[in-house]
């Protein structure tokens, strides 16, 4: 099938439903003219349709919940220094998180959804450093226990792990290998904006200018060709792989695509043409889309290619009936 | 003079209604200055406590209004006095017992005092929507119980029902007894998004769709009654239901693309969610047919106004609004952003329409005073001012919002530079809210009037005014055919997200210019449709021809 999976499923069942449902109302022409004025026409099969949606209804319970197959993350499971995601859920629920953030898209929209936060952070360390920074803060203006932020933190990590079928949009990164660069393409600039602000804006802040004493000014063109010629690309990744003075070691915590990324987004403070410092791997949009989902969903029964065309079936069943319905009863009045 | 003393006891419930509406739209006021100035109230009243105000005193007086617009129905059609009037007593008692308490306990959330038993949450909830805790949920579904015991009691037996009747009754028992599931506290998110969405979800397809169409089905049977008009009424009552359900339990699968929820939902979901418009379209429909064969001339303009409101934000807000984006393709895009609000009020404000209109079609019969000019314009300026502020507010949350998806979903953006994305649009969300308020104080001022104080005998009669296209029911199918063509333009203009202009180029036009056209567009269809509806029923233009 391709790409376009689910469209080609949504748009098949739409117009097969549209097609048959004019079709039985051609069909029933003469049926529609003759019928009693009185009566109410389809009463058994309408009471029957709506029994039938139930019973659908009831049976795609079990398999929506979880309960045939994993298909998300348990949330026993999930844990961060002892605490648990159901213990996180339990505090979500106490300080009605719902209430500002979104959580999988549902909720307020004052705050950033979390989700995304906790993908967009990435690692536990990440996720739990953004919740120190703002509790107690005017933006969450109470007070945490540790063990409460580490319950927060399982949660997020929870989140984070939740198969959302690639919502919400983010772009994905995706490494071609063997493909020279001589520009940083948007796209390097996008992953490395996202790490430096998880990972290095709150000691060298968000204009690069550096927060924290000791750091360097990203915006000096001259720092940039001094460390350049001193030390090298492989200087410079070095010094983000195992730290230098107050800086921390990211080995382990940023791949060598992020650090790639985030090496050409700091540099591009200083309003110089970036170059891709390890010039061979290439950062491409891919996460623009949901269709890679149903790839990764086929090994539950319920969600692989067979069991989608008896979806298709139960589908175009009631659209029909649906379609049809409407004409008939617009028809006749 | 109301023909039976017991009708008397819906004045309470309609007090509580009237005032937690004034509540609800302080707290959106309140939410309006977080957008303004996110410092000021912070720390004293959380933006989260002020939602969890907003959407409760919202919930919280449909149902009250329901009740009372119950109470006052049923001594009418079984044509007795209500049974167990002690009981109607004791629970407009529990109302208030538990709206003070639920709302008392909303602000723990702002230290997270929460209280556990059993594995659930007992002062509040935390889920959107369903956040009163266990405790007054208890409470709440007594209420209910009683409730249907008293009104099951005093109607004649089922077999005599008329189908609005049964409409009526099946869709708020759906409605009540669903009101379970959302509440539940689950371990994992998915489930308990999946539950949730049962509660919320059948809430407007059981209470919206079918059971006020069968409290209209029902009051139209009341002001003509012709066994005639029964059978038009039982048979698009019948549609209507059959479509609602049928749609609804499937379409449910719009919440469940992103949740965590398999993938068929996105097929099953995505087709039936659009085929949602089925059964709200034909009701716009069948509403201008019987309109235009009503030879009665309705006397109760307010509440004939607010029933317009219903179809028209059912018809806009509900279906049309709805279709823009639950779309996969396009609900991808506008799932977690302001996109999704312009689509919340217009459909919850059919809602509190219908429910303003069943206050306003009680009120005149239970004071026994004619419907003199002042309590008809008041009502209809506060008709209009709520209409036309909630256009506003809804239509700027929907534009800040496709902002948003550029700013959030494609930049990657930080959260302030979101913000200040959004921000212009703030002006139109507070603007549309202040009118919505002067709308309220005007629809508050009227009821207070007619029922403390004395009114002129002299009831209103409309004034001869001239036909023209913005008072008779002409060409209005047409307009819905060019509503429907506007959503399409607006899944569209969702759509063009995903498109190489916008990812690669980083164009914006096409999105912001099909979104403008076909949100704007619909508010301003929704305003035309509103006047030839509500100003043809009134001057009794839709009498000569279609």
């Amino acid at each position: 099938m391709g790409s376009f999976v689910y469209l080609k499923f949504f748009a098949s069942a739409m117009a097969t439903s549209l097609l048959l449902a004019l079709t039985i109302f051609i069909y029933n022409a003469r049926r529609r003219a003759s019928a009693g004025a009185g009566e109410i026409p389809y009463f058994k099969l309408g009471k029957f349709m709506v029994i039938a949606s139930i019973i659908f209804i009831l049976a795609v319970t079990p398999l929506s919940t979880d309960m045939a197959g994993r298909r998300n993350p348990s949330p026993e499971e999930v844990t961060y220094n002892g605490a648990t995601a159901v213990e996180g859920f339990r505090i979500a629920i106490d300080y009605n998180c719902m209430g500002c953030h979104t959580v999988v898209g549902n909720g307020a929209y004052y705050a950033p959804d979390l989700n995304y936060i906790a993908r967009k952070a990435g690692t536990a360390e990440n996720i739990r450093a953004l919740l120190k920074a703002f509790v107690g803060s005017k933006y969450m203006p109470f007070n945490m226990s540790e063990r409460e932020l580490d319950a927060l933190t399982a949660w997020m990590l929870y989140l984070r792990d939740l198969n959302t079928n690639n919502w919400p949009p983010m772009p994905r990164v995706e490494v071609v290998e063997g493909v020279p660069a001589a520009t940083a393409p948007n796209e390097t600039l996008q992953l490395g904006r996202q790490v430096y602000e998880a990972n290095c804006q709150a000691c060298h802040g968000a204009d690069g200018k550096g927060l924290v004493p000791g750091t360097p000014d990203f915006t000096d063109p001259a720092w940039w060709s001094a460390m350049l010629k001193s030390e090298g690309l492989e200087g410079l990744v070095a010094v983000v792989k195992n730290g230098r003075g107050a800086m921390p070691a990211f080995e382990g915590r940023l791949s060598d695509e992020e650090i790639n990324a985030v090496l050409v987004y700091a540099r591009s403070f200083s309003g110089q043409t970036a170059q891709q410092p390890a010039g061979e791997k290439k950062l491409v949009f891919g996460g623009y889309s949901f269709e890679p989902s149903f790839e990764a969903n086929k090994d539950r029964w319920y969600e692989s290619m067979g069991a989608w065309y008896v979806y298709w079936v139960i589908t175009v069943f009631f659209a029909t009936f649906l379609i049809y319905s409407f004409m008939y009863w617009y028809a006749r009045g | 003079m109301a023909k039976f003393r017991s009708q008397y006891l819906a004045l309470p419930f309609a007090l509580v209604a009237v005032v937690l509406f004034f509540v609800q739209l302080i707290a959106g006021g309140l939410l309006a200055v977080y957008y303004i100035s996110p410092d000021t109230l912070s720390g004293i009243v959380n933006f989260n406590l002020l939602r969890t105000y907003h959407l409760n005193a919202l919930l919280f007086w449909l149902f009250s209004a329901t009740f009372a617009a119950v109470i006052y129905a049923v001594p009418v059609l079984s044509g007795r006095e209500l049974w167990g009037q002690g009981l109607v007593k004791l629970l407009a008692l529990a109302l208030i017992v538990f709206v003070v308490g639920a709302f008392a306990t909303f602000p723990l959330m702002q230290k997270g005092e929460n209280v556990w038993a059993f594995g659930q949450p007992l002062l509040y909830e935390g889920k959107e929507y369903v956040e009163a805790g266990r405790l007054w949920d208890i409470l709440l579904f007594a209420g209910f119980i009683v409730f249907s015991l008293v009104v099951l009691k005093s109607l004649p037996p089922p077999k005599e029902w008329p189908l609005a009747l049964w409409a009526l009754v099946m869709g708020a028992a759906v409605a009540f007894f669903l009101y379970i599931p959302g509440n539940i506290f689950f371990k994992s998110v998915p489930t308990s998004e999946y539950f949730r969405w049962w509660t919320v979800h059948y809430w407007v397809e059981g209470a919206l769709e079918v059971a006020f169409a069968g409290a209209f089905g029902l009051i139209l049977m009341l002001i003509i009654p012709v066994p005639e008009v029964r059978k038009v009424v039982d048979k698009y009552i019948f549609y209507d239901v059959v479509l609602a359900a049928v749609s609804g339990i499937l379409g449910q699968g719009h919440h469940y693309f992103w949740i965590g929820t398999p993938t068929f939902w996105i097929l099953v979901g995505g087709v039936f969610s659009v085929l949602e418009i089925v059964p709200l379209t034909l009701m716009a429909l069948e509403a201008i047919r019987i309109a235009g064969k009503g030879k009665a001339r309705f006397v109760n303009i307010p509440s004939l106004y607010y029933m317009v409101g219903i179809l028209v934000f059912g018809l806009i807000g509900v279906a049309l609004l709805g279709l823009v984006q639950t779309w996969p393709w396009t609900n991808w895009w506008e799932h977690g952003t302001w996109v999704t609000p312009l689509h919340g009020h217009e459909g919850m404000m059919a809602f509190a329409m219908g429910a303003i209109s069943l206050l306003y079609f009680a009120l005149p019969d239970l004071t026994d005073k004619p419907i003199d000019r002042t309590f008809v314009s008041w009502g209809k300026r506060a008709f209009w001012l709520m209409f036309i502020g909630q256009i506003i507010l809804a239509t700027s949350f929907g534009l800040g919002g496709v902002r948003q998806i550029y700013y959030y979903w494609i930049q990657g953006a930080p959260w302030s530079v979101v913000m200040e994305a959004r921000f212009p649009f703030v002006a139109g969300i507070a603007f549309g809210g202040g009118l919505v308020f002067i709308g309220y104080l005007y629809m508050a001022a009227s009821m207070l009037r007619h029922l403390l104080f004395q009114v002129p005998e002299e009831p209103y009669e409309p004034p001869k005014v001239r036909r023209s296209y913005f008072n008779t029911l002409d060409g209005i199918p047409f307009l819905v055919g060019v509503a429907v063509f506007l959503a399409l333009v607006g899944a569209a203009g969702l759509w063009s997200f995903s498109s190489t202009a916008v990812l690669v180029h980083g164009s914006l036009w096409v999105p912001y210019m099909l979104s403008s056209i076909s949100y704007v567009g619909l508010a301003a269809v929704a305003v035309l449709l509103a006047s030839k509806f509500a100003r043809s029923l009134e001057y009794g233009h839709h009498l000569e021809g279609v």
